[in-house]
């Protein structure tokens, strides 16, 4: 007979295929001596999106969950009346001076991921900041209302907020930031926040990122850092020029060169903008600021500043700042849009900060 | 048995065995893990394999090394990129090439849930070692979701790895 019996035949092609069966598992464990990549293929077709990062090599690291304590010497606090009020009115507003012996206050900020995947980030944000005043009363003239206000009454920001990083591709990327802040010198109280005082911010920006060392955006930001509403653009960039310096740009937010003594310890030179605009409202039962209950304080500051940031372990970091803080602006009005009739002139004090903060992977 | 029922049954046989993923079937979950990865920014290929003991791993749990760099050299050194910014300096002269990445995964899910955990991953880009868990979808076995996180994993990041087989 030329053919085999039907049963050897089976019998045959089941042995042949069972040795076939041989787990891909011991077919993948060669020696990585032995791997040749152009040996392999994907084992589908199932489409895989590449996207680009929100990081470049030896970025800064981002910030999950801070906490930190802030501090600034004494300064001078003179008020005046506001320039462009009529000579009725500025003469209500003499000028008088009070000694700020310290500023200093808890700053708790988180950033938390709701959503951390290749194609999309999704940040809740959140932050409490506390700013102290120590002024002596005794020292104070009691025409110099917004100091004794202060003495009393610390300002505190509280947000809540969304930051969103969107990449569309290896080589484009959207990030989206919102917030809603409550500013103002409540304390819940003799003091109640006013929630429909809000004030609310956002930020768009389309970037590029060209490599693993660089990264490009543009945008729009309504802010208040400048301590009253701007809609203005925004530059973000940064670039990594070698294993040791790079820069951060987020402009006119901030700006830093970098020096990287190692991926766990770098030193940032540079500044920020920090600013908002507070409902300041006198305390039931006392005297009226300036005759009226409650007003609205523009308070833009710069934070010129040396930063430290250090690894403790993999994701706990030290951080620390020293620096100067020279006021921009330190205004009052009856109420959010009206013209301010007062503004204060602020000493430039030194001030330092330091925290603790835990890092994203 | 006539000849066409062998040929269609020979058919079957051979056809499941030329499908990857039925070489590792759901009979024995714990394994579809195993394999030639590729992570979506395609800079590398990790092999996942069960522990040796030879090597002083535990051969109940799975490991991964590092066994293909789409840059295999430093580009100031033009020498083979080494492990530098490992937080042991007698580690940092290790090429990345042949890196154990990812270290005492376990098989934490069941036959309909394919789940691993209970393991760390290594970045050897910032020498940070996160805690590690994965996903394999039992509708496609050669996609997995690794996810990398530091205390829950809330505090991590997930990226979309694809299984490679020899041609």
């Amino acid at each position: 007979m030329l053919f085999f019996s039907s049963h050897k035949i089976w019998k045959y092609l089941v042995a042949l295929s069972l040795s076939m069966t041989l787990p891909y598992s011991l077919l993948a464990q060669n020696d990585e001596d032995d791997f040749d990549p152009d040996a392999f293929e994907m084992a589908d077709e199932t489409p895989l999106r590449r996207f680009c990062t929100n990081k470049i090599t030896n970025l800064s690291p981002t910030r999950l969950v801070g906490i930190s304590f802030d501090y600034l010497t004494g300064y001078a606090m003179s008020s005046e009346a506001a320039p462009g009020l009529s000579a009725t009115d500025a003469a209500k507003y003499s000028p008088y001076d009070a000694r700020v012996n310290r500023n200093n206050g808890l700053r708790l900020d988180a950033n938390i991921p709701l959503v951390s995947k290749n194609n999309i980030i999704a940040n809740l944000t959140a932050s409490y900041w506390e700013s102290r005043y120590s002024i002596e009363e005794g020292t104070v003239n009691s025409a110099h209302q917004i100091a004794l206000n202060h003495a009393h009454h610390p300002l505190r920001t509280t947000t809540l907020g969304t930051l969103i990083f969107k990449p569309l591709d290896e080589k484009h990327f959207l990030i989206f930031q919102a917030e809603a802040a409550l500013n103002g010198n409540y304390n819940f109280d003799d003091i109640k926040p006013d929630f429909g005082l809000m004030k609310y911010s956002a930020t768009a920006v389309y970037g590029w990122k060209y490599d693993d060392n660089r990264n490009l955006g543009v945008g729009i930001t309504r802010t208040y850092r400048g301590g009253s509403v701007l809609h203005i653009p925004v530059l973000l960039w940064n670039r990594t020029f070698n294993n040791r310096w790079g820069m951060e740009l987020l402009l006119p937010a901030r700006g830093h060169a970098r020096y990287n003594f190692s991926t766990k310890s770098m030193l940032m030179l540079g500044y920020e903008l920090e600013g908002q605009s507070y409902h300041v409202q006198s305390a039931s039962g006392t005297n009226t600021t300036y005759g009226f209950s409650q007003m609205e304080l523009r308070k833009s500051e710069i934070r010129a500043r040396v930063s430290w940031d250090k690894s403790l372990t993999d994701f706990i970091w030290f951080n620390v700042q020293a620096g100067v803080r020279p006021m921009y602006r330190y205004d009052l009005a009856q109420r959010e849009n009206a013209d301010a009739f007062i503004s204060n002139r602020m000493g430039m004090p030194l001030y330092f900060r330091v925290g603790l903060n835990l890092v994203s992977p | 048995m006539n000849i066409s029922k062998i040929l269609i049954s020979a058919f079957a046989v051979l056809l499941w065995t030329l499908t990857p993923a039925a070489a590792q079937s759901l009979d024995s979950p714990s394994d579809i893990i195993v394999g030639n990865w590729q992570p979506s920014n395609g800079q590398s290929i990790i092999q996942i394999y069960k522990g040796k003991e030879a090597a002083g791993e535990d051969p109940k749990k799975l490991y991964g090394r590092t066994v293909w760099l789409k840059e295999p050299n430093d580009p100031d050194t033009s020498q083979p990129n080494l492990d530098k910014n490992n937080p042991d300096e007698s580690k940092r002269k290790n090429p990345r090439k042949g890196l154990i990445v990812m270290k005492d995964v376990t098989f934490t899910g069941s036959k309909d849930k394919l789940t691993w955990g209970e393991g760390s991953i290594y970045d050897p880009n910032n020498g940070s070692t996160y805690s590690f868990e994965a996903t394999i979808s039992t509708k496609n076995l050669n996609v997995m979701e690794g996810r990398g996180y530091i205390g829950v994993s809330l505090f991590g990041r997930t990226d979309t790895w694809k299984r490679l087989v020899k041609k």
